[in-house]
């Protein structure tokens, strides 16, 4: 289980805004330590965002996206108490979320 | 310069009367502190001198928006929770950080020049003081658990004013002199002084970048460069301003860059601690 | 003097030139232009009569790996000085690296070539060192800042 991923938001005028931090250590895996050796690549592959538990995003990312990415989106037709989920899985199979319910 | 406003009658009478020899006797840390905020607020009319301690972003409007909007959700903010729990884990002996230092809000308090030690002590010292203190061993001062307890104090102690005492003593005005007498000196092989980019031409670009006014320099650390990926210390930023002018970097927290942190500390009283920041 | 094109007098080499710096005698804003014209027309004329005559040879001594290595050790000393002054460069230390590989490698040109830059380098920082004791004073806006001659 990763670090789990910081979450805020707020609603404007039905739009949700929705900003995200996934502590994360995104290697390429074309990186190298001290030693030389090859840094194993260790990057969220998929974002997937959820409102009430309905799929509202789905991101591919890859190794160009930095460390401790931050992410946020909008979502439409949001009202308070409305639940939105933020999950990730990378390429180790590990995965994490955050969630927040909005006011 | 400034020296460009002043009549021409008033340097000759300057020089006729600055024959004396230079040194600590006639070091005046308030004289030059008041002489460098008269320098930047006349060469930034518009720019209050307390905004200064957001370095750049007082000089360049677009750099700021970017970094208004960055501080809604700060890159650092996981440094500072790692910090956070750094401070409250505790040591061998059963105690922790807030032995040493309460609640954390006690950036205020750093540097000093202690006058039995005679050197200046900054929070990084202190930190690792308090770690052996309590029979842990020290960090190294690049070490991230540094930089995150750094961070998390930086961050408790918002908002609180620099306030350096005035250097007194023959030591300790010894340690000032040669912090200003460093950050005045041309080094490294482009044969730049601190001053030349941060007073001369303080506003103006280099490269992409605009040259931030010196008066706000050590306000907002430890910082989290996007350069870096991580949250870092002002010695290490000294260490990259050596490198980039060709001048070989001294160690983190070595004597020079801790009496040149004394200076600019001096430099920035009545400005606010507003760390830990984001830059570039 | 004027130029036509319906002169077709053949000119010696030095009369060219003249009638060249003559050219736009009256096109030239300043004396100084003027000046310039001539100054640059001297120093061309010296450096290819410099390039002219036959180089000095074999008055090099030959490197060997002996001399390559007495001239890292000078280096080194002198990189070592600029550390304790506190102004030693990037550059110094990394020529002087650059001379180790190379007599590591048996490159013995190499080594001698980069260990005399490295010496050149060291020496360079250790003047900053001694100019810059004193040179501080005169910058920043502080009072105690005393005017110079020298540029800032």
């Amino acid at each position: 289980m990763g670090a789990k991923v910081k979450i805020r938001g707020k609603i404007k005028n039905d739009i949700a805004e929705i900003k995200s931090l996934m502590p994360h250590p995104m290697e390429t895996g074309t990186r190298r330590d001290t030693d030389g050796a090859l840094v194993p690549a260790h990057y969220i592959q998929s974002v997937t965002c959820f409102k009430n538990d309905q799929q509202v995003l789905q991101a591919h990312w890859g190794p160009a996206v930095s460390k401790n990415p931050f992410f946020a989106f909008k979502i439409k037709n949001a009202t308070p108490g409305d639940v939105v989920r933020v999950e990730w899985l990378d390429n180790t199979g590990d995965t994490s979320s955050g969630e927040l319910t909005l006011k | 310069m400034i020296i460009n406003r002043v009549p021409h009658c008033v340097v000759i009478a300057l020089a006729i009367f600055s024959v004396t020899v230079p040194g600590v006797a006639t070091a005046d840390p308030v004289a030059d502190r008041q002489a460098l905020r008269e320098y930047y607020s006349q060469r930034f009319f518009d720019v209050p001198l307390q905004a200064h301690q957001d370095g750049a972003y007082a000089l360049d409007a677009d750099a700021r928006e970017q970094w208004l909007e960055l501080e809604d959700f700060p890159p650092y903010e996981i440094d500072v929770d790692e910090g956070a729990d750094l401070f409250t884990t505790p040591f061998v002996n059963g105690a922790n950080f807030s032995a040493c230092f309460g609640d954390g809000a006690i950036r205020q308090d750093y540097p000093y020049f202690d006058t039995t030690r005679e050197t200046v002590v900054t929070l990084e010292m202190a930190v690792n003081e308090c770690l052996l203190e309590h029979g842990e061993s020290p960090w190294p001062f690049s070490s991230t658990e540094m930089s995150a307890v750094v961070g998390f104090i930086a961050y408790a102690s918002r908002g609180a004013t620099v306030a350096i005492a005035t250097p007194e003593s023959a030591a300790a005005l010894n340690a000032y002199e040669a912090g200003k007498q460093y950050y005045l000196s041309r080094r490294g092989q482009l044969n730049f002084a601190c001053s030349h980019c941060h007073i001369d031409m303080v506003g103006n670009k280099l490269r992409a970048e605009t040259l931030s006014a010196s008066l706000g320099h050590v306000t907002h650390w430890p910082t989290y460069r996007f350069k870096w990926q991580a949250l870092g210390g002002l010695h290490r930023r000294f260490q990259e301003c050596n490198s980039q002018v060709g001048a070989q970097p001294l160690d983190l927290q070595s004597e020079p860059y801790r009496n040149l942190e004394y200076f600019l500390t001096y430099m920035a009283n009545g400005l606010q601690w507003n760390g830990p920041s984001t830059r570039k | 003097m004027e130029w036509t094109l319906n002169q077709k007098v053949s000119l010696t080499h030095s009369e060219s030139m003249v009638q060249f710096m003559n050219l736009h005698y009256r096109h030239d804003r300043t004396p100084t232009l003027q000046h310039c014209r001539w100054a640059v027309l001297l120093i061309v004329s010296l450096g290819l009569s410099a390039c002219a005559s036959t180089p000095a040879s074999s008055n090099k001594p030959t490197i060997t790996a002996a001399t390559a290595a007495e001239q890292l050790t000078q280096a080194r000393v002198a990189f070592e000085r600029s550390v304790e002054l506190g102004f030693a460069w990037v550059a110094t230390g990394k020529q002087i690296r650059r001379a180790e590989l190379a007599l590591a490698n048996g490159d013995v040109q190499a080594a001698s070539a980069a260990a005399a830059e490295a010496l050149a380098l060291a020496n360079a920082s250790i003047t900053q060192a001694q100019t810059e004791s004193t040179a501080w004073q005169t910058r920043g806006p502080f009072q105690s800042a005393k005017p110079s001659d020298q540029d800032p």
